[in-house]
């Protein structure tokens, strides 16, 4: 029952986006732009771990901007409407399900862009992608619920930074060591080791944000 | 009036105890530490009494969440509050041990990076219930954002240190203080000194949950 209300409300939540071409063409438009400025501020030369770093940095900002809206996007009348329906738990879940998917593809862009730009020495592609993946999945689903957070406690958009970026660092460390690892010295029991890590955080967000946001939800 | 309960009176023995034993009771002669090693009386008590405000924060929060009372918030937001006092003077007595023994104020080490994110968390959580008028709401959203922010920094403060190397001892092949470094007569102030400024922050909580209280019937 959660989980096909779920799909339903990741559905309308597709629907609504593409219907509104304009923020999801701005959102690509900004993470190209994004990436180009960089390519052309370094001038394309780039020591392997400063790229972990700036890939990373990029893929921050432009997923704080892609899942930070995807609460502060949805008026109040909206709201109501889904409060109506669905169980907030089914609520949550097909949200992330949402925010993960768009961030997703906004990475594979932003990383696959770099990739060309930059091109950097990868020595694993696949643990490059798995990376990218559960980087995507980590920041999604961090930064939807906080922005549920930021939502009902004021609604504008600097609080979903204020309480992201701390909370995202564990996240984010991980991910630049396992990044680091795919591209110089790969050593396949560490990048096992990240990725479990990777893995509990995943996990352990999905699990937080599902058991505290029917309490936000009440109102 | 003197309504001194026994624990406040602990608390000031302990205290007084732990600076005074602190300067003048023997320690161990080692490399590099040299008479340093006596911020572990200070820096890392201070740590110490900080964890557990956090987690009587987190503790009240859920209990908020539960049973929403506006007890059980003031409670939650002033440990929090007091945490961050004692995890500030915790930063800077450690920075200071780091400039003698390390030879920087700040060094990338994975701990004191854990610490300057400690505080980003909970400036974050005093700026969210700053954000919001209403009473109810504030606790409520409040509550939430301890609970996930705590469980993350638990993570942070616990895994990482465990996967990177770090300065500190006890990590990355570093002797730990209670094994190797630190004797008998040490841990007869240590471990008093924890109790006595984890009794004192509870004191700075009473004092400011009762200024809340006060000012709150001044306001109605």
């Amino acid at each position: 029952m959660i989980l096909k209300d779920s799909l339903v409300v990741a559905q309308h939540e597709l629907k609504l986006e593409i219907r509104n071409k304009n923020a999801l063409g701005g959102l690509i438009l900004y993470s190209i732009s994004t990436v180009f400025v960089t390519y052309l501020s370094t001038e394309g030369y780039i020591p392997n771990n400063l790229f972990a770093a700036l890939l990373w940095i990029i893929l921050l900002f432009i997923s704080i901007n892609a899942a930070g809206k995807s609460f502060l996007q949805t008026n109040n009348g909206r709201h109501l409407f889904y409060f109506s329906q669905v169980s907030p738990q089914a609520y949550i879940l097909g949200k992330h399900l949402f925010t993960s998917g768009l961030v997703l593809v906004l990475m594979v862009l932003v990383s696959g862009l770099c990739y060309f730009l930059f091109s950097p020495k990868i020595e694993s592609l696949i643990f490059f992608a798995i990376t990218i993946f559960l980087g995507s999945l980590g920041f999604a689903l961090t930064i939807g619920f906080l922005s549920a957070v930021a939502q009902t406690a004021s609604g504008n958009f600097t609080m979903v930074s204020i309480l992201s970026f701390p909370v995202l660092l564990p996240f984010f460390l991980t991910q630049i060591k396992l990044l680091n690892i795919t591209l110089a010295g790969f050593n396949i029991d560490l990048a096992y080791k990240y990725i479990g890590i990777l893995w509990l955080l995943n996990l352990l967000v999905l699990g937080l944000s599902y058991i505290l946001f029917p309490y936000l939800w009440r109102d | 009036m003197l309504a001194l309960k026994w624990w406040k009176i602990l608390a000031i023995v302990l205290v007084l105890y732990s600076i005074i034993g602190g300067f003048l009771i023997d320690v161990p002669k080692l490399p590099i530490l040299h008479e340093t090693i006596r911020n572990t009386y200070f820096h890392v008590t201070l740590w110490f009494a900080m964890m557990f405000l956090m987690t009587i924060s987190m503790v009240y929060s859920i209990k908020h969440l539960g049973k929403p009372s506006q007890q059980n918030d003031l409670i939650a937001s002033e440990t929090a509050n007091i945490g961050l006092f004692f995890g500030i003077l915790g930063l800077v007595t450690g920075m200071i041990w780091a400039q003698f023994t390390w030879g920087a104020f700040w060094v990338n080490d994975v701990k004191t990076n854990g610490t300057a994110i400690t505080l980003l968390i909970y400036f974050a959580y005093t700026v969210l219930r700053g954000s919001v008028e209403d009473d109810e709401k504030r606790g409520r959203i409040a509550a939430v954002y301890n609970i996930f922010a705590f469980v993350m920094l638990v993570l942070f403060l616990g895994i990482l240190p465990r996967v990177n190397d770090s300065l500190h001892p006890g990590n990355g092949g570093n002797p730990a203080f209670g094994n190797y470094d630190m004797d008998n007569t040490m841990r007869m102030v240590f471990y008093p000194a924890i109790i006595g400024y984890f009794l004192m922050g509870l004191w700075f909580v009473d004092h400011r949950i009762r200024l809340k209280k006060i000012e709150q019937k001044l306001t109605v």
